[in-house]
């Protein structure tokens, strides 16, 4: 055994949370889009001199010049998850994968659907009625080229509903922009719900400044959590996350224990790398709010990355009895059990993972994760297999080239190792084992 | 999502076709002890339910049974709200009221004590009804302006007109201002004011007071009135579910909740946030109430799950078996506090919080039961399957190729008369020669393609042959000629066959074969004095040039021999020193050369192949003036293309330009004057062809010195080839002389050509040690000075023969190395069973197990 890039860190981890929020105005609903974490089971980089532990084979021992710039390889179980996977900038890679606002059903792509050309509707029919109101049973509900905008802007009644109307069924943002400028110059800029309006805009039109100066403005004449959140997101947008601390601090006095803001400001803590404040909003979530699976799995994962699976176990347990079924859950669970010596539970709950597996990106991590399962077991070729299959399934996933390479690299293939070796550090180029095995390979 | 479930201990289900919304459900004391429930469909049917409760033997409670049904009545019309109050004059006892789209009507219940349970009888007395002249949205009874004993009735018409009874009489109607739609309505007591949700959006309040002054003296007819001015509003931003305020008892503050679409808000009785919450879900309906100080909120959730917050934190969840539309608090005869749900359909329940957890039991996987036998058969045969297919170097070396599809290239000696079209112009004896070759694969190949290159001037017609589905023996015939009249670099020409192989993995097999060598050239007298010599030294006796050219006749006993090309050229004559056991190729130019080298390289070592120690040599110093020339020439002609091209793009955007400005100018209604444009773009057309034109010659121009460069740097190959420098660096240096010349768009020759000499430099011709640490040159620059190029050429050329001073590791080589190491990796590898059990002996507990098992396997199979 003369190379092993792969320590197996980590889990694929995906909690469910309560849905992540959106602050897109839209309605969240609970279930369908959970707020999941997928951390990605990586070689650790971290022990570039690790322990030479154990005579393993005959080849080790038969070659006792220490050969390895890629680390050696102890039973997985004893390291088990010592340190999380980080980036070569030291932010934790495998994280929470929140659900990407453009999944959502009123995205992009789906607006640009539903937003039809506009029919050749016969004048007659126009005529009849306002004509931009006029209803036909096969067009569109409302005809937006027809829109007289300054009209609709100044009825107050008809100006809210029609901006989201066009703002988010159609799509229609510089439609929608217009009538927000009219809207608002029509009540004196006295309305902050307009300003938001303009500054969701100006955030789909890239002005960012403006965007901040009108969520400002709005939140001067009225303190709203939406307003809050959607101004740390400009915050983050513009690179700032310190500025968006503190407007989740300033959000969290006028809401004290808000449960979205520290949501917010535990996700911006966990990206800056301060994982302790991070968890520690977390656990101020779940005292407000018990059901937050969102909370739970990230304090969960926070324990599995400090060495304390068994903690970790107890939480995404909790997440379980919840009601939570997702392929994420018993990946973690599976990982939780396997690193906690609960070796009985941990290929029931792989079981459950692959089974519940659909799409193929998560069916590739528990593809990944269950490779490292098989090393930990020594069964090589067992692992061999997992990770042909985790590519298979996307062959885009560098840690499980690299893995397979370190594999190939042991039983003496060294043409077929360079080669994956190669093909991951294409596929990620910041990914810091590859680059560094190519190089032992080169230099020995 | 929740950890546990509600329990219902009563329900009941209406009878089909039935809807009902959230106004359909009133809970009430109605002048008994405990609550009853009330429920009125939109098919216009009345229930009263009064829910025993009674605990039987098992400590359960009772169910629904049919005499918690009090009364059930049809009323005419569909019934939209139902309400109760002290609505008769001098009566202290309450009434229902109920709203129906044209209609308030106020019922009593009477009840007529029987003798036995079932002889109770219940009767509901329709006391008054007012008619309304306006379709009604909803209504709202309660001690309006601080009455203390009376109730009023409230009602919102679908068009914003609010109409006041003062129980029988008429009191007063007024219009709301800017009204759209009708929204929830609520009273607050304390501040004796009316709270609802305007079409923008905003919480409006408005004092009964200001309300009855608009309304003074108003008729029920009216269609228009006084408009009212609110109290305060509040600006919600998003549309409203349902409403509903909340009554302190001990601080006697009154606080109204909002339900809306994304939060829930809590305003005091003037219209001040209090505090929000934001809902992570769809809420369908709520209900608050208070208690010790604190605000509770029962909402329920489109996901059917009840939350109960205290303020705002989260103190229960539960899931609900049903989607309710409306939610309610009972206090019945046993229990208090239970809740009351009614579904769309008519589903009704009271139900309390189960404490008790109901844990989410996964459903069982569907999995058949292995027979570890038969499994372990199976897994082993496909593990064999993978490994033979999958799992080894073959799929990356290109090794095995040849075995499966074999190549045979055969060249026909004898010439014909070129039947194809080419750009020679004295084509009066071009010929052409056949070449034939032989595909056999030894599987079925789905797709191959076979591939001829030539050098130009030469040409293989046809040069890209597809075949589908072949898997038996093919042959394709094709024909090599002259195409144009440069210089011939080599008479070589490659076959390649590309395919997928069998394991999908793409393959390709190289083939190379030789031109007859009167295909080109033909004989005439030998020059005695040229330009540009060649020395060819050789170990053995020299044989005559007769021999080693047996195609051409002229006579046996001459020592030299001239050569020319088909198409005209310079003359190269090989003189044969018999003596001193060289050749000598001379002629005026040192491109002609280049075919003639190979020529006599290859056909000497073909002559002298049963002498094992023969060996051709080439004494230094090499050629450097003569390549050094053609490159120069190239780079010119290079130089000149390109700035042909620049200036073509140039002419051809100043001409879009023009064009541009044509037709705006005749797009534009008043026709102005073309101010001499059509002269200008006539004027840029005839400078592009002209330009072309130019550019045509160019190529050609440039087409000749890539060829005469290719055939230098071929010579220059060949020699060094034959030198005698024994280092393991050939194959590096060679490579750095390939004769095939390519310019492409942004990068030239010369740019590759310099990065190539620069590394070799650097690297295997380091004069020092110092010259090695200098940075590896790895980028291709354009090369702007041809010195630079020309300077270190002669450099390289210079140590050649000198070799490499510095012994190095290249990376060629250790791969070498490693292929063989990997061979007997492979096989120590492979005598080891299955693989993972060896590497992994040492580590693992588990294994031992394994090892035990392997170990008894073994037993059995000896």
């Amino acid at each position: 055994m003369k190379t092993q890039a792969s320590t197996p860190m980590e889990l694929g981890t995906k909690s469910i949370g309560r849905s992540a929020h959106t602050p897109k105005g839209e309605r969240s609903r609970i279930n369908p889009r959970s707020s999941y974490l997928i951390l990605k089971e990586r070689c650790n980089p971290a022990s570039k001199n690790p322990p030479r532990a154990k005579a393993s084979d005959d080849m080790e021992n038969s070659n006792p010049e220490p050969k390895n710039a890629l680390t050696e390889n102890p039973p997985a179980y004893l390291i088990c998850c010592s340190s999380r996977p980080r980036t070569s900038t030291g932010r934790p890679i495998s994280g929470v994968a929140r659900p990407g606002t453009q999944m959502r059903p009123g995205s992009a792509l789906d607006r640009l659907k539903t937003a039809r050309p506009i029919t050749g509707q016969s004048a007659r029919a126009i005529r009849l009625g306002t004509a931009a109101m006029y209803s036909h049973k096969e067009g569109p509900f409302i005809q937006v080229s027809r829109l007289n905008i300054a009209k609709y802007a100044k009825n107050q009644n008809l100006n809210k509903p029609l901006f989201e109307y066009l703002f988010y069924h159609e799509g229609d943002v510089r439609n929608a922009m217009e009538l927000a400028v009219q809207a608002t110059q029509s009540c004196d800029f006295q309305d902050w719900w307009w300003k938001v309006q303009l500054s969701k805009c100006y955030i789909v039109l890239n002005l960012i400044r403006d965007a901040e100066q009108q969520m400002r403005s709005a939140l001067k004449q009225q303190y709203h959590v939406e307003t809050f959140i959607r101004l740390t997101r400009i915050y983050l947008r513009l690179d700032q996350p310190l500025s968006a601390v503190e407007i989740c601090r300033a959000g969290l006095e006028i809401f004290p224990n808000d449960v979205s803001i520290m949501t917010e400001l535990a996700r911006l803590y966990e990206t800056l790398n301060e994982t302790t404040s991070s968890v520690r909003y977390y656990r101020s979530i779940v005292i407000e709010d018990a059901m937050n699976t969102e909370a739970i799995a990230c304090i969960g994962m926070y324990h599995f990355y400090n060495n304390q699976p068994e903690l970790a176990l107890r939480y995404y347990r909790r997440v379980l009895a919840m009601g939570a079924h997702s392929a994420e859950l018993y990946n973690n669970l599976g990982l939780c059990c396997l690193y906690s010596q609960q070796l009985d539970l941990t290929l029931a709950c792989f079981h459950r993972a692959l089974d519940l597996a659909i799409d193929p990106l998560i069916k590739a991590d528990v593809w990944y994760n269950l490779s490292h399962l098989a090393l930990a077991a020594g069964d090589l070729e067992l692992a061999l297999q997992c990770l042909n299959l985790c590519l298979s399934s996307d062959s885009t996933h560098a840690s499980a080239f690299n893995n397979l390479a370190v594999l190939h690299h042991k039983m003496g293939r060294t043409n077929l190792a360079k080669a994956y070796f190669t093909s991951a550090k294409g596929l990620e180029p910041n990914l810091y084992e590859p680059g560094v095995n190519l190089e032992f390979l080169q230099n020995p | 999502m929740s950890l546990f479930k509600i329990r219902t201990f009563w329900s009941t289900h209406c009878e089909d076709d039935e809807s009902f919304d959230q106004n359909s459900l009133l809970v009430t004391k109605l002048n008994s002890d405990s609550d009853v429930i009330v429920t009125g469909s939109h098919s216009g049917i009345l229930r009263i339910f009064k829910p025993l409760c009674e605990t039987n033997d098992s400590s359960n409670l009772t169910d629904y049974k049919v005499t918690d049904l009090l009364i059930e009545t049809i009323i005419k019309d569909p019934i939209l709200q139902i309400s109760c109050g002290r609505l008769v004059s001098g009566s202290p006892k309450k009434q229902l009221a109920i709203l129906q789209p044209r209609l308030v009507g106020v019922y009593a219940l009477v009840t007529k004590e029987g003798a036995t349970d079932h002889g109770v009888q219940h009767i509901l007395q329709l006391l008054y009804e007012h008619k309304l002249r306006r379709s009604a949205h909803n209504f709202f009874v309660g001690p309006f302006g601080g009455s203390q004993s009376r109730d009023f009735i409230c009602v919102q018409s679908l068009d914003g007109l609010f109409t006041f009874f003062e129980q029988e009489s008429f009191a007063f109607c007024c219009f709301l201002p800017d009204f759209l739609l009708p929204g929830p309505l609520v009273f607050v007591r304390k501040s004796d004011s009316f709270v609802t949700v305007n079409s923008a959006w905003q919480i409006m309040s408005f004092k009964y007071k200001i309300l009855s002054e608009a309304g003074q003296n108003s008729l029920e007819e009216d269609d228009v009135g006084k408009k009212v001015t609110s109290d305060w509003k509040f600006n919600l931003g998003e549309a409203v579910t349902d409403l509903d305020v909340v009554e302190d008892p001990s601080s006697r503050e009154s606080f109204i909740m909002v339900l809306g679409e994304r939060n829930m808000f809590c305003l005091s009785d003037i219209g001040k946030l209090k505090y929000m919450k934001r809902l992570d879900f769809s809420p369908t309906c709520f209900i608050n109430f208070s208690l010790n100080d604190r605000i509770m909120s029962l909402v329920v959730s489109e996901t059917n799950n009840l939350l109960i917050y205290q303020n705002t934190s989260l103190k229960w969840c539960a899931q609900l078996q049903t989607s309710p539309i409306s939610v309610k608090r009972a206090f019945m005869h046993n229990i208090s506090g239970a809740l009351v749900f009614l579904s769309q359909e008519g589903i009704l329940e009271c139900s309390y919080l189960g404490t008790e957890p109901s844990l989410f039991v996964a459903p069982p996987l569907a999995m058949q039961e292995l027979d570890f036998e038969k499994a372990g058969v199976e897994l082993a045969t496909l593990y064999k399957t993978i490994k033979n297919s999958y799992s080894n170097d073959i799929k990356v070396t290109n090794a095995s190729a040849e075995r499966e599809l074999t190549l045979n290239v055969s060249v026909s000696p004898h010439l014909e008369p070129c039947t194809f079209d080419t750009n020679i112009k004295t084509a009066i004896n071009n010929q052409m020669c056949s070449i034939s070759i032989e595909i056999s694969p030894q599987a079925l190949f789905e797709e191959v393609q076979i591939t001829l290159l030539a050098q130009y001037p030469l040409r293989v017609e046809p040069q890209i042959e597809f075949f589908n589905n072949l898997s038996e023996k093919t042959s394709m015939n094709c024909y090599a000629f002259m195409e144009g009249v440069g210089e011939v670099v080599s008479l070589n020409v490659e076959v390649v066959a590309s395919f997928i192989s069998s394991l999908g993995v793409p393959r390709s097999v190289t083939r190379s074969a030789m031109l007859p060598l009167n295909l080109v050239l033909e004989t005439c007298p030998p020059l005695k004095d040229s330009d540009c010599k060649v020395t060819l030294n050789i170990n053995q006796s020299p044989v005559g040039l007769s021999v080693l050219f047996p195609e051409y006749t002229f006579s046996t006993t001459g020592s030299a021999i001239g050569f020319r090309k088909l198409t005209a050229g310079e003359v190269v004559t090989i003189l044969l020193a018999k003596s001193s056991e060289r050749y000598r190729l001379q002629s005026n130019s040192f491109a002609s050369l280049s075919l003639l080298v190979e020529q006599m390289v290859d056909r000497l070592k073909k002559h002298y192949s049963n002498k094992s120690d023969f060996a051709i040599t080439f004494n230094p110093p090499l050629p450097i003036n003569e390549p050094l020339q053609y490159i120069g020439r190239h780079f010119e002609a290079r130089q000149k293309f390109s700035s042909l091209q620049e200036q073509l793009t140039q002419l051809s955007s100043q001409f879009r330009l023009i064009q541009k400005r044509l037709i705006a100018k005749f797009k534009v209604k008043n026709p102005t004057p073309l101010s001499n444009l059509e002269l200008l773009l006539e004027d840029t057309f005839n400078e592009i062809i002209k330009l072309t034109t130019t550019l045509e010659d160019e190529k050609q121009q440039l087409l000749k010195t890539q060829t005469e460069l290719s055939c230098a740097l071929h010579v220059l190959a060949n020699l060094i080839k034959l030198m005698d420098c024994n280092n393991n660096v050939a194959g590096l240096i060679q490579s750095a002389f390939n004769p095939c010349v390519y310019d492409m768009d942004g990068q030239n020759w010369e740019d590759v050509h310099d990065a190539s000499l620069c590394y070799l430099l650097r690297t295997v011709l380091a004069k020092s040690e110092k010259d090695k640490l200098r940075a590896a040159h790895t980028s291709f620059e354009e090369v702007k000075d041809i010195t630079k190029i020309e300077k270190r050429l002669s450099q390289v050329l210079e140590r050649i023969p000198k070799g490499a001073l510095l012994e190095t590791h290249f990376p060629l080589d250790e791969d070498k190395q490693e292929g063989e190491d990997d061979g007997d990796n492979r096989e120590s590898v492979d005598a080891a069973m299955p693989i993972g059990s060896k590497i992994g002996e040492s580590s693992s507990r588990l294994l031992s197990a394994r090892k035990g098992l392997l170990r008894r396997r073994h037993k059995v199979d000896d």
